[in-house]
């Protein structure tokens, strides 16, 4: 018997950024991502699919207008660079989007979010 | 360990004839478009539910249809206690909010599940009549999840 959802997904997709941001993809386990969205394994996997799934509508959304000043959502795309982009298609082209709005500055405004590490 | 192989059209999951026998099922073809998606998932064995039927040697192995109900999040009219267990049958005695016999109302996510420690779970999810997700122990997690999900991105 189908159940109506009883979570809002753009909280949990809110929630799980911000796991991913401060984990980075790899590191970040289903069981930190539990603990992040309160969600229930059979649930999770039931609206999502797979932890890939997830991190794509993570990143679709982190990279809305105006990403490049917020820190988690650039934390967001230098780990789906890093970490995803070389053999996801998908995930890659969401990437080459991103980047492309940013143009030339694009280099100058990655860099900067990673050596802000430094300070 | 079950091997997966991929081909053009369909995962299939090869079992061994011991494998077999403990998961009391037989190899596993699902066609490439009712494939979900594949994660790496080291806790999944501590959340399996029940199992219906299969073998269970805790900590060592998972080999068969395990059922979870999924508890319901907020929603008051979901009944508190479940006596008896058997989906597609219809709730023969409830009382709303209270219990219910005869099915659970809750969400109720079979899976077919063959893991050995101490190999890495991977879950795959389906659309499947019989399953919703595979829950395959497999020593290169990593690799096999990468190729699974760029198999149905095409």
């Amino acid at each position: 018997m189908a159940r109506p959802r009883a979570f809002n997904e753009d909280t949990v997709i809110a929630q799980a950024a911000e796991a991913f941001a401060r984990l980075g993809y790899e590191a970040c386990s289903i069981d930190d991502l539990l603990l992040a969205t309160g969600l229930q394994r059979g649930s999770l996997y039931k609206a999502f699919g797979s932890k890939r799934n997830i991190f794509e509508q993570v990143l679709t959304a982190a990279l809305g207008a105006g990403f490049e000043s917020r820190g988690q959502d650039l934390d967001l795309l230098i780990t789906a660079l890093k970490e995803l982009a070389s053999e996801d298609q998908p995930i890659a082209a969401v990437c080459r989007e991103a980047i492309a709005t940013l143009g030339e500055s694009a280099a100058t405004v990655l860099g900067t979010r990673l050596l802000d590490n430094l300070e | 360990m079950p091997t997966i192989e991929l081909t053009n059209d369909c995962l299939i999951v090869h079992l061994s004839r011991l494998e077999k026998f403990q998961s009391l099922s037989g190899d596993i073809t699902i066609a490439l478009e009712d494939v979900r998606g594949a994660t790496e998932d080291k806790g999944a064995t501590a959340d399996l539910g029940f199992r219906a039927p299969g073998t269970h040697i805790p900590g060592r192995l998972w080999a068969g249809t395990f059922i979870k109900l999924e508890k319901p999040l907020e929603d008051h009219s979901q009944p508190k206690f479940v006596y008896a267990v058997v989906p597609g049958l219809p709730a023969k005695f409830s009382k709303p909010g209270i219990y219910v016999a005869g099915q659970y109302l809750g969400e109720v996510s079979p899976g077919f599940v063959l893991v050995k420690a101490p190999m890495t779970p991977v879950v795959i999810t389906v659309n499947h009549k019989k399953w919703s997700r595979l829950v395959i122990g497999v020593s290169n997690p990593r690799e096999l999840v990468k190729q699974i999900n760029s198999a149905i991105a095409k």
